[in-house]
């Protein structure tokens, strides 16, 4: 109930047009940028940016889950959930599902675009574990969105959280740029950053790599995605304590 | 004509107050430019074409085309928001004025993503950011900024018209930074596309600015380019006139200028 309610009701997809733009082509086209930007010029393989900008489409139920809490606060009904009687992990874990099965379908079309338009190879590829490491990537968005949503409840905007967490995965994630390429504290920040396994996973993956060689990144990736979503988990019940302590639960 | 000009004046300086506190709007002018100047300097600076000019501006480019897209299918719509339709509606300057006005502001504003390129092909990644041709350079980057504004202008009564166009534009983003070349030639797109560059002012403004960077072409063709920014600029202006008198007519018979 909490899952479906939460992605009906405080994302705002109300018409199909909105749903399709913001879903379908606004990824997608994110992807055949960045990837045309690197078969123009990259020194990397062309499918080496198709195939890091298709599992960076798995980033897409990270920015509705981030602006969940935000929106609650501001639709008015932040206060009837905390004050409800059910298990807050239910609550808080469940906004996520509906969002990140969705995205399973945003990431699927990114790949079959970039089989069918950008002629990524798959004849070698561990199909299997390609789609595990897609589900990872789209788990692992899902998680840091469930963070970044109670962070930005005390930075006062989630969108604008959202939004650089995506450009921080463009950037960081290995999904453009060789993480060999990153400077010290960027590859720092890249290594907590819950998708820069899943997409060097894939890699190894489409490459034809067996499960035993390449699944251990994927667990950590799994790993890293619980710490997100619980450290979210954590901050969203500290911030409910000082808020119900000051009264400012609804404002700033 | 003067009071056409002051009228223009106000609104882009009165835009200028709201974007500078609009936290979205700063976004895509200091962040997003940024993000992208740093991710394509990383992915072009070990490749045979790189050339960090190019990158500088066409990051600069994508900043600009953003704040002026999202402002634009923005403008009519922020009005209604806020309460102030009716009044810009019943005042006797003509709506497009005004809007024209706002989004000489939001065009002025998105220049400083040329700022923020800069620092970071100059400062952060240490190259020389050099314009081969400084006299061709200048005429280029205000007519770019025509074109940008005059498809901005041309954006701005459609997603108020039919909101699922309004809801399709924001997704315009990519499309844009492809079909104009911002970042890379458009002999990277399929050719059936080309057509749809050729209409863009934008795409001519990249053009114009990329050859005069780079040098890489003579007065006489980028005369050539400028002219046909210019006539593709007004022809976006031209075409928007009827969108806002439709506005107006649809508004005042339906009785919808306000929401509530």
């Amino acid at each position: 109930m909490v899952a479906m309610y939460s992605y009906r009701g405080t994302f705002q997809w109300l018409t199909p047009s909105a749903y399709i733009a913001t879903k379908v082509f606004f990824p997608v086209l994110q992807m055949a940028f960045f990837s045309l930007i690197g078969g123009f010029g990259g020194s990397q393989p062309f499918s080496y940016y198709v195939l890091g900008n298709a599992m960076l489409v798995g980033y897409r139920p990270m920015y509705p889950i981030a602006t969940g809490i935000g929106n609650e606060r501001r639709l008015g009904t932040l206060p009837y959930l905390i004050a409800a009687p059910m298990n807050r992990a239910s609550s808080f874990f469940g906004r996520a599902v509906v969002h990140a099965l969705d995205g399973l379908t945003s990431i699927a079309l990114a790949f079959v675009i970039a089989v069918v338009l950008f002629g990524l190879d798959r004849s070698h590829a561990n199909v299997l574990g390609l789609a595990a490491a897609m589900c990872v990537a789209t788990y692992g968005a899902a998680a840091m969105g469930l963070a970044l949503g109670p962070a930005a409840y005390v930075l006062l905007d989630a969108s604008f959280l959202a939004n650089l967490a995506l450009f921080a995965l463009i950037l960081l994630s290995g999904a453009n740029v060789p993480l060999t390429e990153l400077p010290g504290p960027l590859l720092a920040i890249s290594a907590v950053l819950p998708m820069t396994r899943s997409i060097s996973a894939a890699r190894a993956f489409a490459a034809g790599a067996s499960w035993d060689a390449a699944a251990s990144p994927l667990v950590a990736d799994l790993a890293l995605g619980l710490a997100w979503g619980l450290a979210g988990f954590v901050i969203l019940a500290v911030i409910e304590r000082v808020a119900i302590s000051r009264g400012t639960l609804e404002g700033v | 004509m003067i009071h056409a000009l002051r009228v223009l004046r106000a609104a882009a300086l009165l835009e200028l107050r709201y974007l500078a506190v609009n936290r979205f709007m700063l976004f895509c002018v200091f962040v997003q430019p940024f993000f992208v100047a740093i991710t394509t300097m990383f992915m072009l600076r070990r490749g045979t074409v790189f050339d960090p000019t190019y990158v500088v501006i066409g990051a600069t480019l994508t900043g600009m085309w953003s704040l002026l897209l999202f402002n634009s299918n923005w403008a009519i719509g922020g009005e209604r928001w806020q309460g102030t339709l009716e009044l810009t509606v019943g005042a006797p300057t003509p709506v497009i004025v005004v809007i024209a006005g706002k989004l000489i502001g939001t065009t002025l504003l998105s220049f400083v993503s040329m700022v923020v390129c800069y620092a970071v092909g100059a400062w952060l990644f240490g190259y020389s950011i050099t314009i081969a041709d400084p006299v061709t350079f200048v005429p280029s980057l205000l007519f770019m900024l025509v074109g940008l504004w005059a498809t901005a202008m041309l954006i701005a009564p459609l997603g108020i018209l039919w909101r699922w166009v309004g809801q399709i534009l924001n997704v315009f983003e990519y499309p844009i930074y492809m079909l104009a070349g911002f970042l890379f030639p458009i002999l990277m797109l399929p050719t059936w596309s080309n057509p749809a560059s050729w209409i863009l002012p934008p795409f001519w403004g990249a053009t114009a600015v990329h050859l005069s960077s780079s040098g890489g072409a003579d007065v006489g063709a980028l005369l050539g380019i400028w002219i046909v920014l210019l006539l593709s600029s007004a022809a976006a202006v031209l075409l928007a006139r009827p969108f806002f008198g439709l506005i107006l007519r649809r508004a005042i018979a339906d009785g919808t200028l306000a929401l509530t």
